[in-house]
């Protein structure tokens, strides 16, 4: 009784933590969040996605072709709750909160041996990782991908005892590729993985696990099939595997090797070996100390101000867990290397390491390792020292992570939206109301393109009808940076002409309109006071 | 067998250190010209370039205020091989050298282990980052060697008691020899004493005779150490004079309402706290070591990190023994690898390969006790398995080094010979031979400090250079040498001269009415100097 009143605590406080405010904090929707809301609002209306695709595979947007999953996920919360950021978010919020329980099974089912101790400040670790909090409460792909993931495994261990759940693993498994572009990768090395570790116990459950892996490659198949076209598209513009100056610079050594006739010379700089070191390099960035637990990586969106991906408060522990675990290595837990080492391996083969979101499967094992750590230390103070000593030590070790969290917290709710507010692409709500109010009164209306994709904000917040905005977008190629329906326009500003323009509706950065112009209806301003646009009427 | 490879690693470590050593690197950087002169100033008048007096705290080169260690090394060679690239770089060298010996037997007294030793005097041997710096003169790699002589002195001085003398006699070499030594020798010294204190409280009477031998040694560098001089380098430098900082701590400060506890969470000496921390780990990112080395092309070839990547692993599977097998050797690596780098984390530009180098051999030892682990404990079980592994492992450090090698040898003089500021030498010799002919001969200064080039390949006598040379100095405190002789560094203000000029400038700089007669391109073909004149 006592033990399931522990769980439902800590699953309550993950709750709070990622549904309090749900749609004000962050600021605003980016632009990702946005274009996934009008694709469910759309396929919710109309069958369709912006585009005219009839129930696509893969969600076209910006050309990125997101994955599906999460636009289906949110057709229902927009069906009941409208439209809004809130509708949008909340299959990400309510996913990361049962990832959190989830994991706490999980975690019993890979550590069999350890005390209820152990699971639980695993769970309250996981619950309080700003991590997973900042990405529970986004509509970012890649944390509901984490909750299948999680689920699948767990399934897996389950399934190891009782046959049948091994199918339904392998079901979550191909749903975590449907949810985002890392699993492509992770998962089925993690199968693999997971069959070699776990080959004696699978021996008994032949049967389920085949039709498990059949039913896994049937599911998927329809996204590996399409591989060659879409997602090697979106993996070339994010990829390392670019051309870029280092290619060049090689390609004039090789050359020099050949006017000195060294044969080797064309092994040594092959090509090859470049992207394998830039992909080593990606992959070990994972691992940089101030990305973990000082400063996080680099797109403000990804973690709160001031703060890396975990507490520092985590660092210490983290460690001793880490050599604990290796120190009681047995072959049941030793999935969790695999997990851990295999985690940042699609993230490192795309450029802008280390990535948060791309290696979030490395959740929830620091919380692991930092569990592990802190039980290490408990049974460290119990067998060695007296009970003064071991509760000063443990209070001042539980105040320290308080007043951390504490940090935390007032870095996420206070600073960081005003700090980071033009990271989230603050400021177009208001500027849709803004132009709403006046749009009637002008023929044209003229956006900037400065803070990239601005109509899809005008499709969400208007919102504007799917089945006719299908219409005009099924009929031609659309270039980015030059886009119109209706009345406007997207397209940056040519000051010099466009202010010679009558009957128009300006909207540009502070870049583009001048100060002083005559003329300006409203600036519209980031959460830390600096201008985002000027509405100017001619 | 054992005393065969012995030789073998210490010939090997030696060809390796001293093949081509006044080649390449391709060229003199200024710091190293600016040594070498000041030592054969030293060595022919016992005087330094600013005509004082056999310098012992430091000496003001170019005003950075280099500290004397390395300068006094170099002056022996000077005699023997007179002033040269190789005379040079060769105090280096040999320090490099010695580090791979004294490694030996540093492992030799912490794992009392020859295997263990073999393996990490080896790994020192071929290490990317321990030559790069034993093959050009950098001031870190002999405070590096006298670093690591100290500590093995201070180790073997638990049998031979004495020792603890020459081991803090070494530590104040380093602290006379490198900027960053002077933070870490006294740390190291501190710390050491906390690590060995059961040990040194029964050893007195050599404690008593070797402090007062340190405040002895010590002396001279005190005047200094408190003058402004002294901190202008460090401030240049410095994370802690970030302005952006304290404006970051007030305005989140402000946005609290200038309470008083948000005057404690968002304090800047908490900031400067975090920004010390992320610093002092960037010398330990993975990229840093293993991928892509230090950003500064004279500091790594940028092909590859410090290490060879298939040490890798064994970096990974020697810090887990070394955790899990706590020995005295596990304290005092440890203690070694944290220290190091605080001197470099004060620093803007982390990580940085040069003001860390006294880690060396720390991380070599740790690979080779991952190695050392590996192969003896696959030993007992089983053979085949073993004999593959040994296999992969000398197939990939072969491919590995000859990579190093490669790049070293063939593709980094060409590919950065820039940055080592080629073609000074011989822009000076081609001036040199037909100096006598003009009555004026102008040099740019737009590539820095022409004037220790001059100075240093031709040999200036010191006498004649006090004389010559026309100097001011900046509000930094850098010496600005304007002229030297009739040689003039400042072309704009020497433009209306008469007489038969001789101008040596970079390209697309030469002004109206004169005449090229020679172009000077660097070993990438990029024309650096072009020389020209007017009659």
């Amino acid at each position: 009784m006592k033990n399931k009143f522990i769980v439902i605590l800590i699953f309550f406080l993950a709750f709070i933590l990622r549904f309090w405010l749900l749609g004000s904090n962050p600021p605003s929707l980016d632009w990702d969040e946005a274009s996934l809301g009008y694709n469910a609002y759309s396929i919710l209306k109309t069958g369709r996605d912006e585009y005219g695709n009839f129930f696509p595979l893969s969600i076209k947007s910006f050309n990125d072709y997101k994955p599906p999953l999460y636009t289906y996920l949110s057709i229902l919360p927009i069906a009941i709750f409208g439209l809004n950021e809130f509708s949008t978010r909340m299959v990400s919020a309510i996913l990361g909160t049962f990832s959190v329980l989830i994991g706490f099974f999980l975690i019993k089912k890979i550590f069999r041996d350890k005390s209820n101790l152990f699971y639980y400040l695993f769970m309250f670790f996981f619950a309080i990782s700003p991590w997973h909090i900042q990405f529970s409460r986004t509509a970012f792909e890649s944390n509901i991908s984490l909750f299948f993931i999680l689920t699948g495994l767990w399934l897996f261990f389950k399934g190891l005892d009782t046959g049948y759940y091994l199918l339904l693993s392998f079901i979550f498994f191909a749903f975590s590729i449907y949810a985002y572009h890392s699993p492509r990768l992770v998962v089925p090395l993690l199968i693999i993985g997971m069959f070699c570790i776990y080959f004696p116990e699978i021996r008994q459950k032949k049967v389920w696990f085949l039709t498990g892996v059949i039913t896994f490659l049937v599911l998927v198949l329809p996204i590996y099939s399409q591989l060659h076209g879409q997602t090697v598209a979106r993996l070339g513009s994010v990829s390392v595997v670019n051309p870029d100056e280092k290619l060049g610079a090689s390609i004039r050594d090789i050359e020099y090797d050949q006017s000195r006739e060294d044969v080797l010379g064309k092994l040594v700089h092959n090509r090859r070996i470049i992207y394998a070191k830039e992909i080593l390099g990606g992959y070990l960035d994972h691992f940089n100390f101030d990305f973990l637990f000082l400063t996080g990586d680099s797109p403000g969106r990804h973690h709160a101000s001031g703060m890396g991906m975990l507490y520092l408060w985590d660092s210490l522990f983290i460690i001793i867990g880490i050599i604990l675990y290796l120190n009681q290595l047995n072959r049941f837990q030793s999935i969790v290397i695999w997990w851990f080492l295999l985690a940042p391996a699609a993230s490192s083969l795309a450029s802008g390491t280390p990535h948060a979101v791309r290696a979030l499967l490395m959740l929830p094992l620091f919380q692991v390792f930092a569990a592990l750590g802190i039980l290490g230390i408990f049974h460290y103070l119990t067998h060695r020292m007296n009970r003064k000593v071991k509760f000063s030590v443990l209070i001042i070790i539980f105040s320290l992570l308080m007043f951390n969290f504490y940090y935390y917290l007032h870095m996420y709710w206070w600073h960081t939206p005003k700090e980071f507010s033009q990271w989230w692409q603050y400021g177009y709500k208001e500027l849709v109301t803004e132009v709403s109010k006046v749009e009637s009164s002008y023929d044209k209306i003229v956006i900037t393109y400065r803070y990239d994709q601005p109509y899809i904000y005008f499709l969400f917040y208007k919102p504007i009808d799917p089945l006719w905005y299908q219409e005009i977008s099924e009929k031609g190629p659309i270039v980015r940076a030059n886009r119109s329906f209706g009345k406007f326009e997207f397209r940056n500003l040519d000051w010099g002409k466009d202010s010679q323009l009558s009957n128009v509706l300006l909207v540009g950065t502070p870049d583009e309109i001048p100060q002083e112009t005559s003329g300006i209806i409203k600036n519209i301003y980031f959460l830390d006071g600096k201008v985002a646009f000027r509405l100017v009427g001619r | 067998m054992k005393r065969i490879l012995f030789i073998l690693i210490m010939v090997l470590a030696f060809g390796l250190r001293i093949f081509k050593l006044g080649q390449n690197p391709p060229s003199l950087y200024w710091d190293e010209a600016s040594l070498g002169y000041n030592a054969y100033s030293i060595a022919t008048s016992l005087h330094d370039e600013h005509g004082e007096f056999l310098p012992l705290a430091r000496f003001i080169a170019f005003g950075d205020y280099k500290p004397p260690g390395y300068v006094y090394a170099i002056v022996p060679w000077i005699y023997l091989f007179g002033l040269n690239e190789f005379s040079v770089r060769l105090p280096s060298m040999i320090a490099g050298f010695l580090m791979v010996v004294i490694t030996y037997f540093l492992t030799l007294k912490l794992f009392q282990k020859v295997k263990m030793a073999l393996l990490s005097s080896f790994i020192l041997a071929i290490s990317p980052w321990a030559l790069q710096f034993s093959r050009a003169a950098f001031e870190a790699n002999l405070a590096a060697f006298f670093n690591l002589t100290a500590v093995y002195f201070f180790v073997s001085s638990q049998k031979k008691k004495w020792l603890i003398l020459p081991s803090v006699i070494f530590f104040i070499f380093s602290f006379y020899t490198f900027n960053a030594n002077r933070i870490i020798a006294p740390l190291f010294v501190i710390g050491l004493l906390f690590l060995y204190f059961k040990y040194l409280s029964k050893n007195i009477k050599w404690l008593l005779i070797t402090l007062i031998a340190g405040i002895i040694l010590l002396f001279p560098s005190i005047s200094y150490l408190s003058n402004r001089e002294s901190k202008l380098r460090f401030q240049e430098v410095s994370i802690f004079n970030n302005l952006e900082t304290i404006k970051l701590a007030n305005t989140r400060i402000e946005s609290d309402n200038n309470s008083t506890f948000a005057k404690i969470l968002h304090n800047r000496r908490f900031m400067y706290a975090f920004d010390f921390l992320q610093h002092y780990t960037d010398n330990f990112t993975g990229r840093f070591l293993f991928t892509s080395g230090d950003k500064n092309p004279r500091l790594s070839i940028q092909d590859m990190g410090e290490f060879y990547i298939w040490e890798l692993p064994f970096l990974l599977i020697g810090l887990y023994f070394l955790i899990v097998k706590r020995t005295k050797a596990t304290y005092v690596l440890f203690f070694w690898m944290l220290i190091t780098p605080i001197p470099a984390a004060t620093a803007r530009e982390t990580p940085h390969a040069l003001r860390i180098l006294s880690i060396l051999p720390t991380f070599q030892i740790i690979i080779a006790y991952g190695l050392y682990h590996l192969v003896f404990s696959l030993k007992r079980g089983v053979v085949g398995a073993l004999y593959f592994l040994l296999f992969v492992i000398c197939f990939l450090l072969t491919a590995n080094i000859y990579y190093y090698l490669h790049i070293y040898y063939i593709h980094y003089p060409r590919s950065w010979s820039g940055e080592w500021q080629y073609g000074y030498k011989e822009m000076v010799q081609a001036i040199s031979q037909n100096q006598s002919r003009y009555d004026h001969i102008l040099v740019s200064d737009a590539l820095g400090r022409p004037y220790i080039y001059f100075a240093f390949y031709q040999g200036y006598p010191y006498e004649k250079f006090i004389q010559d040379k026309v100097a001011s100095r900046d509000w930094f405190g850098f010496w600005d040498v304007t002229a030297l002789g009739k040689i003039k560094f400042k072309i704009d203000e020497q433009v209306k001269l008469d007489g038969r000029i001789l101008i040596a400038t970079t390209p697309n700089n030469i002004p109206n009415g004169y005449i090229p007669i020679q172009t000077i391109p660097n070993l990438s073909g990029d024309v650096v100097f072009v020389i020209a004149e007017k009659i």
